[in-house]
C-alpha cells in the first residue's frame, strides 16, 4: 500500500508516478508539521485524526510510521525530499508535511 | 426500568450498582439523562463487545423510563447497525427540516448526509434489513409523519419533542448513541479514517442539536439564563 523509496523522490515526481498517467492534483499544500501540531489540526485533519485515535505524532518519522501502519488502510505516506507526502485514498487529496 | 428517576440520580447506573462491568460507556446529555452502553468482557485490540444501549426516556406521565437499542455488533441481523441508525437519524432530521425549515436543522442534515456517505459498517457485506417508519400505535397526533423506526424485530420510538418530555428517544440521544457506537470500531478497523470522519460529522450534528435543544428549553422556561457552553 505504502512505498518507501530508498532514494528520495521529489514531491512532483512522486505525484506524477502515483497518478500513473491520470489527472494530477491541482495543488499539494505544504504544511509545517510543527505548525499543524501547534494548531492541533491541518486542512486534511491528519493531525487531529491521529490524536483522537490515540496515535502520538510528534515528528515526521512518527507521521510516516502512523500512516504506513498495516492497519491504516485509507492513508498512504511517502518520504520525499520535501518531507512526508500524505495521500488520502478515500478523498484523493494530497498534502506534504515538512520540517 | 420504567419508573426510574430521570434526574441527575443516574437511575441506570444505580440500577446496575454504579459503573459496573456491564457499563462500557456512558454519556449524559443536556437534560441530565444518560445514554449507557452495555457490554461484557472488553478485550484490548478488539471492538467493544457492546450489545446494546440503554437510553433514559420519559414515559406517558412524563416520569423517567428507559428504552433499549440493541446493536448489531456480531451481524447485520443481530440488532441495529450504525448505518441503519444513521438512516433513522437522517430521516428524523429531514422530517424536522420539512416541519420547521430551520437553518440549524439543515446543517444537521448536511452533517448526517456526510456521515452516511462516509461510514463503512463492519458487516456491510451482509444485507441489512430494510427500515420502516410508522406512527406510534395509539399515540396522540404527532407533528412528525412517523415516530417509530422498525427493522425486523427491532424498533426505536422517537420522542415527539426535542426536550424529551414525551415518550421515546430524543434526536439528541440518538446522535449520542451514534457517536458512542462509532467508538467501537475506531481502534480496530483498517478503514478507521472513514469511521472517524463519519463520527466527526455526527459530533458536529450533535453539537448543533444540543445547542438547539438548549435554546428551545430556555425559550420555554421564563426567566431562564443561557446554559454554560460545552454542557455535554
Amino acid at each position: 500500500m505504502t512505498e518507501l523509496s530508498p532514494q528520495l523522490e521529489t514531491l512532483d515526481a512522486l505525484v506524477r508516478r502515483h497518478a500513473g498517467g491520470n489527472d494530477l492534483p491541482r495543488c499539494v499544500p505544504k504544511v509545517r508539521l510543527a505548525d499543524a501540531l501547534e494548531r492541533g489540526d491541518d486542512h486534511l485533519h491528519i493531525v487531529s485524526y491521529f490524536r483522537e485515535v490515540g496515535v502520538h505524532v510528534r515528528t515526521l518519522e512518527d507521521l510516516l510510521a502512523a500512516c504506513t501502519d498495516p492497519g491504516e488502510e485509507e492513508i498512504e505516506a511517502f518520504r520525499v525530499e520535501e518531507g512526508v507526502a500524505v495521500f488520502l485514498v478515500v478523498d484523493g487529496k494530497w498534502a506534504v508535511f515538512t520540517r | 426500568m420504567s419508573g426510574a428517576s430521570a434526574d441527575a440520580a443516574k437511575p441506570v447506573s444505580a440500577a446496575m450498582g454504579g459503573r459496573g462491568r456491564d457499563t462500557v460507556m456512558r454519556r449524559v446529555i443536556g437534560d441530565g439523562r444518560a445514554v449507557t452502553f452495555l457490554g461484557t468482557d472488553v478485550i484490548p485490540g478488539r471492538p467493544l463487545r457492546m450489545w446494546g444501549v440503554l437510553v433514559d426516556t420519559a414515559d406517558h406521565a412524563g416520569e423517567g423510563g428507559g428504552a433499549f437499542i440493541r446493536l448489531g455488533i456480531l451481524g447485520a441481523r443481530d440488532g441495529w447497525s450504525v448505518t441503519q441508525l444513521l438512516a433513522v437519524a437522517l430521516a428524523r432530521f429531514e422530517a424536522e427540516l420539512a416541519r420547521t425549515g430551520a437553518a440549524e436543522v439543515a446543517e444537521i442534515v448536511r452533517h448526517l448526509e456526510l456521515a452516511a456517505a462516509t461510514f463503512r459498517d463492519a458487516h456491510e457485506s451482509e444485507p441489512a434489513l430494510p427500515i420502516s417508519f410508522e406512527p406510534a400505535p395509539g399515540a396522540p397526533p404527532s407533528p412528525y409523519p412517523w415516530t417509530v423506526a422498525r427493522a425486523g424485530l427491532f424498533a426505536i420510538q422517537l420522542s415527539d419533542d426535542a426536550a424529551g418530555s414525551q415518550e421515546g428517544v430524543t434526536p439528541e440521544q440518538l446522535l449520542a448513541v451514534l457517536d458512542l457506537a462509532m467508538c467501537a470500531w475506531l481502534p480496530v478497523t483498517p478503514w478507521r479514517r472513514s469511521c472517524w470522519v463519519a463520527r466527526r460529522a455526527v459530533r458536529a450534528a450533535l453539537a448543533v442539536e444540543a445547542g438547539r435543544t438548549a435554546a428551545s428549553e430556555m425559550a420555554a422556561t421564563p426567566g431562564a439564563t443561557a446554559p454554560p457552553p460545552g454542557r455535554m
